[in-house]
């Protein structure tokens, strides 16, 4: 009897680690939820409801679900409702993404929606570092709800006139800030570098942190040398990215302004202006010190902002393009609209795949997505409504608009180096490397890659 | 006529074994051979061209590679070392009649069953600079001047790396000593303590020779499994920062297949690695089996 029940109790055990294994990968359409109205952003453009004959799976991978799970529920189930279509998700961890992404490629069984970070203007899948062919996705200008998004996005990402995926959101970079901290320490937003170095001298003096560094990840070390270079390089000559990308124009060949652009963030820790330890100190306790006061600002990605949020939820978060220019000159204020769904051309439902893609980049979804990414979208239908939306929006009427920053769009450097950018800042910021071993380790990288 | 009837039989029982050499030719040997070729290309993961030896000749050239190689030998040898001991130490008391021996078994032995990542990400919380518990602690008790950066500084990392490995592996250790411990017949201890030996006598000359084999098991355990380090490094550092506490393992992952094109190359540190677990493994295998015998 005991032999049985504790056969019996490992059975149990056993069935319900199994049963805990299940990912939300497979999802099941009739358990999403729809989602309600967007609380930041609004849209009300009907997308039409034609139902097919008969149901349809389409297979969609992607690695974002886990911060865009309410809008992605809402349109799976607004894809079942509408037209029938049950989407089949394949959700894969970020860091896993490109080789899994790869895997299916070179097994030519690629999903019929597949997310990518954004194709290159060599074809390249730059962080998923795949070389693609013409025919890979198909062509998707003709899908109706196109046509609400700002023409310029989408011309910057054809590629010999063809559009394979539409951006939909644009990531700005700058300076996301605690309003009450400011507000009680006196400091107005910085509009020059003199004016962000005093702001952080007045902080220090009131003994709090004045940038919150999360550079434990290493990519977050990226973000500062990204705005540095839109600021020092970008701005003087937009031509040198592409110059870069082929090889025609060396980084030792600009290695004066690089070293300043590597040096800006350099000069902040010397300064002291972030906290201590900043090394062993990740992006999300980073995101946590502003939102609760310990430190007045983060410098990163518009994304933060949630992370920054949820630490006081009743707390004020702000944004301003980061300042590194003189005074009197034109702030840079680095974007990237990047990431969309690709369609597999050669999926055997690619006109249920084409509808749902349609259905995903109409106004009415786009808005859902935008709640969630607190982002700005490229749907010219879909309105920030958030304070906080407001500030981004303002930062980029005031300043210079840089459409892609270092490093986006297959531009900057070969989409296939093997220089791993953000270690190696990341090591800069240890004394891991110097900035002359950084420019030379990186043209070496890429005049390899070029080579093969 | 006997003869092929022999033949026959043993015919058939290789066909019993048919489907298992089949199972290991296709998920073992095929993937092992092709390592050693895909190392010798610059495969990308989609195409790939052969270029001899040229990865191996880089790799003795970088110095972020040759620093893994360095960080997974101090990882390997201290890792080993404190292991050892201090699983010996652990062993010699649980073996003794005292109160919650049991009890104490599993507490030693509790964080080897959970996942290596898992404990990292705990640790990396509990040694975070900011909100961790361990910086926190210390500034409760007016120790604030002994705070530190325990993952982000490279020198300390190392060594928070080394510690929570033992932390999480002495219990298996332990364990397996306790195994040789538990063998030895007691009439030793008994005649020795006629011939009035002193229990570091005893120890040394009854219970150190006789656990010889749990010895090599576990210095050999303990050493390939720190030359394959990654689990902790991963969740605790993920080698940062920047290269600085990668082990071999880690690196491949990092600068090979996390890098996404430089699968060749991640597959030279592979095979390095593996050539040089194996002759580690034959030089101190044989020593230690030796040792065994001489004890």
């Amino acid at each position: 009897m005991k032999k049985f029940l504790t056969l019996a109790l490992v059975i149990l055990t056993m069935v319900s680690v199994f049963a805990g294994c299940g990912t939300a990968m497979a999802q099941d359409p009739g358990s999403g939820t729809p989602a309600e109205a967007a609380a930041t952003t609004t849209a009300a453009v009907p997308v039409s409801t034609q139902t097919p004959a008969e149901a349809v799976t389409v297979k969609y991978m992607t690695w974002d679900y886990s911060d865009r799970t309410k809008s992605t529920d809402a349109w799976i189930q607004a894809l079942k409702d509408k037209y029938n279509i049950t989407v089949d998700m394949q959700n894969v961890p970020t860091d896993q993404y490109a080789a899994v992404f790869k895997t299916h490629f070179v097994a030519n069984d690629m999903p019929d929606l597949v997310k990518v970070h954004g194709i290159g203007s060599d074809l390249m899948v730059s962080n998923e570092k795949v070389q693609l062919k013409e025919d890979s996705f198909a062509d998707i200008s003709g899908i109706s709800s196109i046509a609400g998004y700002i023409p310029s996005v989408l011309d910057s990402v054809k590629v010999n006139g063809k559009l394979y995926y539409v951006p939909i959101s644009t990531n700005v970079l700058g300076v996301l800030y605690n309003k009450k901290v400011f507000t009680d320490n006196g400091i107005t937003v910085p509009t020059n570098a003199d004016e962000f170095n005093a702001a952080c001298d007045k902080l220090k003096a009131a003994k709090i942190t004045p940038v919150a560094s999360g550079a434990k990840d290493a990519w977050s070390t990226q973000i500062i040398p990204f705005i540095a270079f839109g600021q020092y390089i970008d701005g003087k000559d937009d031509t040198i990215r592409n110059k870069l990308a082929d090889g025609s124009m060396k980084y030792a060949d600009i290695s004066a302004d690089v070293t300043k652009v590597l040096n800006v963030q350099q000069d902040f820790a010397k300064k002291g202006y972030f906290q201590d330890n900043y090394l062993g100190t990740d992006i999300n306790v980073a995101s946590q010190l502003v939102g609760t006061g310990k430190a007045a600002m983060l410098i990163c990605g518009t994304w933060q902002v949630k992370t920054i949020q949820d630490a006081d939820p009743n707390g004020q978060v702000g944004f301003f393009a980061l300042p590194l220019n003189a005074a009197g000159e034109k702030i840079q204020v680095p974007t990237n609209a990047n990431e969309g769904i690709c369609i597999n051309a050669s999926s055997s439902v690619l006109d249920s795949a084409k509808q749902a893609l349609d259905y995903f980049l109409s106004p009415e979804n786009q808005a859902l997505i935008m709640a969630d990414l607190n982002g700005i979208s490229t749907n010219t239908q879909v309105k920030p409504e958030a304070a906080f939306l407001q500030d981004v929006a303002a930062a980029m009427a005031n300043g210079n608009v840089q459409p892609v920053w270092w490093g986006c769009n297959g531009l900057y450097y070969p989409g296939s180096t093997s220089f791993k950018i953000d270690m190696q800042i990341q090591s800069l910021m240890a004394s891991g490397t110097t900035t002359d071993k950084f420019i030379s380790d990186f043209d070496s990288a890429n005049a390899k890659t070029l080579g093969k | 006529m006997a003869n092929n009837r022999r033949i026959r039989i043993e015919l058939l029982w290789f066909l019993f074994i048919l489907p298992v050499l089949a199972f290991y030719l296709i998920f073992f040997i095929v993937p092992s051979a092709s390592t050693v070729y895909y190392s010798l290309t610059d495969w990308d993961g989609v195409t790939s061209k052969f270029i001899g030896i040229d990865n191996f000749i880089e790799m003795v050239h970088d110095q972020m590679i040759l620093t893994s190689f360095g960080n997974t030998a101090m990882y390997a040898v201290f890792i080993t070392i404190v292991q050892n001991l201090a699983g010996l130490v652990l062993a010699v008391f649980m073996v003794k009649n005292i109160a919650g021996v049991n009890f104490l078994r599993t507490i030693f032995f509790m964080p080897y069953v959970f996942s290596a990542l898992l404990l990292g990400y705990v640790w990396s919380f509990i040694l975070e600079p900011n909100i961790g518990v361990v910086n926190n602690v210390l500034e409760f008790a007016r120790l604030g001047f002994l705070k530190q950066n325990w993952l982000g500084d490279p020198a300390i990392g190392r060594w928070m790396i080394i510690f929570i490995t033992i932390w999480q592996c002495v219990g298996y250790s332990m364990v397996i000593y306790i195994a040789g411990l538990q063998a030895i017949p007691k009439d030793m201890y008994e005649s020795a303590d006629i011939d009035g030996a002193r229990p570091f006598s005893t120890f040394r000359h009854i219970t150190f020779p006789l656990i010889a084999p749990a010895f090599t098991i576990n210095i050999m355990l303990s050493l390939i499994g720190c030359l394959k380090l990654f689990d902790q490094i991963y969740a605790l550092t993920n080698g940062g920062p920047g290269f600085a506490t990668n082990s071999v393992a880690t690196m491949i992952y990092n600068l090979g297949f996390g890098s996404g094109t430089r699968w060749g190359y991640g597959t030279a540190m592979s095979v390095t690695l593996f050539v040089c677990i194996l002759v580690i493994s034959t030089i101190v295998l044989p020593y230690l089996r030796r040792r065994e015998v001489e004890m």
